[in-house]
This record gives structure tokens, C-alpha cells and sequence, in this order.
């Protein structure tokens, strides 16, 4: 469970967070659609541990970012544009990154590139990937470690309707395992097809959405 | 890019190798780490520091955003550590692992065109011409000690400031005023002012435990500062922050 008490950042005295309260639940997955610059980004950042809030606290599975952990113990993440490793192939970006929290198995890593379709581009270098085939990679760095919470900005983004498909049903099995899942997109009705919940983000602020509190 | 910006800083100290070699005057051996000879003409040693200079300010360059400048794919590495700090001292390590395959590459530089003019200019002095390993290995350090301060110092106001500045702030203004206080120094000529350039060889006379033990305490220093502002700051993607 990912719970925002009172977040509250102000960057260059623009209000970016305003005063978020909100509870995501696990097994559930949350959209959030907003205008460019409503900061849907901004409170992917504040849970991942990258942004630190000016005020309030952010607690992701009974423990407060910022004072017990500096970022959630198990996240997996696509933010920014994640340009992975162009001289090396698909597997071999995702074994470097493994190494760090060393979780993941070949098996895992095999797998996930099954279910993202990269399996069959096996040696070819991520410099020769088209940006369909980044993000899917994208995708693959996300959840090739099971996290149990998953923070995804602009996911759909350059993907074709079968790539759209595929990350729609991976998000639907994820879900079954009991994952958190947080996704940020534009548009509303795309967010609808697969979330639980869809909420409003608005000038910093969660303006709907049942896990208000 | 960075590996462009690493080629300009060894193509930068090649230059620098061939700008020495148009002095007149004798140099001394491996000038850029023994650092401009003293002397009473400004307009000499001017010209000297402009050469040794040239390839810090692509150095700085290259250091440039080292801490602040956090991407989306090292943000993906970043969440995976469990804490901040672990990111930072990997940093740390790999900027002193960069810093020193640089200066390796000057030494080479600076050996090959001393080989250079021994064997084609007939030169009768130079590093290769009469070198002493345990002056050089204090040389060393002490060029790579004061690298490290500049290159720390530059990424110290890298994370509080815009990086475009603090580029600025080391090359347009460091750089050069410490010329001219070192001009206006010599030409007091008086002892009053213990201010001794970087660039000049006379570092080599002020060193010794006093002058190490400063020159950690100022690296500690800048590292605990940079330390400090990392756990503060908040990461935005690319060169943006709060």
C-alpha cells in the first residue's frame, strides 16, 4: 500500500504537489490523466523516492520515504526517457541492471523479454532498436524484478496496437499477483480500458478519486 | 557526447603539448605537471598559464554535471540502490577512475612529446633527458590532487547552481583572476601575499604534510558538502532540480 499524508513541493515558487492525500491499494491499478504539466510525473517521482516533498509524508508498505527507506524497497519503474545501453543487446542491459539488486533470474529476464516480443531480436545492440522496441525494453526494466509496485509514465507511448495489447494484458496479470500499479497517460480513455481507478490530476493536486481522504 | 568531450580533453593537452613546444625559452620537463616556470616577465608566464589552462577548461567540461546531471536510465539504476548515498559514492569512484585514465593520458602525451623533442629537436633537457621517478610520482599527485579540487569544486557549485555557471564560474573566473592575482603577487614582489597560482611550479615548493593535510581537509570538505546537498536534492531528469 503506497499512502500520500499532505505532500506538498514547491519548486522555484511554482506549487508542483499541493497538498496530496490519497491511498493506493495493492492488487489495483490506478491511472492518472491531467493536462501537460498537471504533475501526474511529479507524484511518480515523489513515490519513487526521486522527488522529496517539502512537506507531508509518503509511506509505501508501512515504511516513510525520506526517514526509514530512501526509496521503495521493491519499484519498478519507466520515468524520463530511459535510453538503456545502445552498445549492448536487450538481455545484456537487463543483467547489467539485475546485478544491482541481483533479484532477478535468467529465467526472469528470458521471460519478460518473451512477454514484451524482444525474445527474437536476441544479440541485436538497443542502438538499433526502433522507439517501439526502447520502450517495450522500457517495459521489460520495469517488471523483470516482480516489484510489487509499479510506477509507469507515459507506458503507451510509441507502441503499436499490438505492443498497447500486450502491456494492457501484462498489467491485467501483474494486477492478479497483487501488485500496486500507477500509470500516467494523457488520455482518459485509454486509462479507462484497464484501470480500476482513473483519477485527475490538476495543477498538482488529485482533484477526484475514491482513495481521497 | 562525453566521450567526444574526453577525445577534446586529450586533443586539448596534445595542443597544449605543441603550444610549449613554440616557447622560446627553455620549459621545464613535463611543464603541465611540474606546472610555469617563475619568472619576472608577466607577459611570459601569462602566455604560460593561457597553455597550461587549455586543457582544464575541456577537463571541466568534461566533469560538468557529473553528480547533478542524473538521466532516466540512472534513475532506473538509482530507485534500485537502497540508499542515496550508495549512488553517490559509486559516482565518487568512478569520477576519481575517469580523473586518473585522464592524467595517465597526459603523462603519455607529455612523455611522447619529450621523447619527441629529444630524438627531433636535439633538445638538451626535458623529462627524458635527466628524470628522477620520486620527483615525478610527487609531481603526480600533486597535479592529480589539484585537479581533483577543481573538478570537486566545479561539482560542489554544479549542484546548487545551473551548470552553465558554474562551468563559467571555474573557467571564466577562477581561471582567470588566478592569473592576475598571481601578476599582481609578482609584481608586489613582496611576501605579504602567500597567494601561489595552481599553475605554477613554485606549488611544488609549498608542498609538504601541511600542504596535503589542507588539501584533504578541502577535499573532505567539498565531498561532505556535495554528500550533504545529494540527500536533499530532489531529481528531475536531466540537468533539472530543485
Amino acid at each position: 500500500m503506497i499512502k500520500l499524508e499532505h505532500v506538498v513541493k514547491k519548486i522555484k515558487n511554482k506549487m508542483i504537489l499541493d497538498d496530496i492525500n490519497f491511498v493506493f491499494h495493492e492488487g489495483r491499478i490506478y491511472g492518472l490523466y491531467g493536462i501537460n504539466g498537471s504533475g501526474k510525473t511529479m507524484i511518480l517521482r515523489a513515490i519513487s523516492g526521486l522527488l522529496l516533498p517539502d512537506g507531508g509524508e509518503i509511506w509505501v508498505d508501512g515504511k516513510m520515504l525520506g526517514k526509514d527507506i530512501d526509496f521503495p524497497e521493491s519499484i519498478g519503474l519507466i520515468i524520463e526517457n530511459m535510453e538503456m545501453l545502445g552498445q549492448y543487446d536487450a538481455k545484456t542491459n537487463l543483467e547489467i541492471i539485475g546485478k544491482i539488486k541481483k533479484v532477478a533470474t535468467v529465467e526472469d529476464i528470458a521471460y519478460i523479454l518473451e512477454r514484451v516480443g524482444l525474445q527474437q531480436f536476441d544479440g541485436l545492440k538497443v542502438k538499433k532498436y526502433s522507439l517501439g522496441m526502447k520502450q517495450r525494453l522500457n517495459i521489460a526494466q520495469a517488471m523483470f524484478e516482480n516489484p510489487d509496485c509499479i510506477l509507469l509514465d507515459e507506458p503507451f507511448n510509441a507502441l503499436d496496437d499490438e505492443g498497447r495489447r500486450m502491456l494492457a494484458d501484462l498489467l491485467l496479470e501483474e494486477k492478479g499477483k497483487g501488485k500496486t500499479i500507477i500509470i500516467a497517460h494523457h488520455y482518459r480513455e485509454e486509462l479507462e480500458k484497464i484501470c480500476d481507478e482513473v483519477l485527475e490530476v490538476n495543477a498538482g493536486a488529485i482533484v477526484c478519486g475514491e482513495g481521497n481522504f | 557526447m562525453r566521450n567526444r568531450l574526453f577525445r577534446l580533453a586529450l586533443y586539448a593537452s596534445l595542443i597544449q603539448q605543441i603550444l610549449f613546444w613554440t616557447m622560446k625559452e627553455e620549459i621545464p620537463k613535463l611543464c603541465f605537471f611540474y606546472g610555469v616556470p617563475l619568472t619576472r616577465q608577466v607577459t611570459y608566464h601569462t602566455m604560460m598559464f593561457g597553455y597550461w589552462f587549455l586543457p582544464i577548461f575541456f577537463v571541466v567540461y568534461y566533469f560538468s554535471g557529473y553528480f547533478s546531471y542524473v538521466d532516466g536510465y540512472e534513475m532506473a539504476i538509482l530507485i534500485r540502490y537502497r540508499k542515496r548515498s550508495t549512488f553517490f559514492w559509486n559516482r565518487l569512484c568512478s569520477l576519481i577512475r575517469e580523473l586518473t585514465i585522464l592524467v595517465g593520458m597526459q603523462l603519455l602525451i607529455g612523455i611522447g612529446a619529450d621523447f619527441a623533442s629529444l630524438r627531433l629537436l636535439g633538445a638538451r633537457g626535458g623529462f627524458l633527458y635527466d628524470w628522477k621517478l620520486d620527483e615525478m610520482i610527487v609531481c603526480l599527485m600533486n597535479y592529480f590532487v589539484v585537479m581533483l579540487i577543481i573538478i570537486l569544486l566545479q561539482n560542489l557549485l554544479d549542484m546548487y547552481l545551473e551548470s552553465t555557471y558554474c562551468c563559467n564560474a571555474m573557467v571564466n573566473v577562477f581561471i582567470i583572476i588566478s592569473v592576475f592575482v598571481y601578476n599582481f603577487h609578482s609584481s608586489l614582489r613582496s611576501g605579504i601575499f602567500r597567494l601561489v597560482n595552481i599553475a605554477m611550479h613554485a606549488r611544488m615548493d609549498v608542498q609538504g604534510m601541511e600542504m596535503y593535510f589542507c588539501m584533504v581537509l578541502i577535499i573532505c570538505g567539498m565531498i561532505g558538502g556535495m554528500r550533504f546537498r545529494w540527500k536533499k536534492m530532489s531529481l528531475l531528469g536531466g540537468k533539472n532540480r530543485d
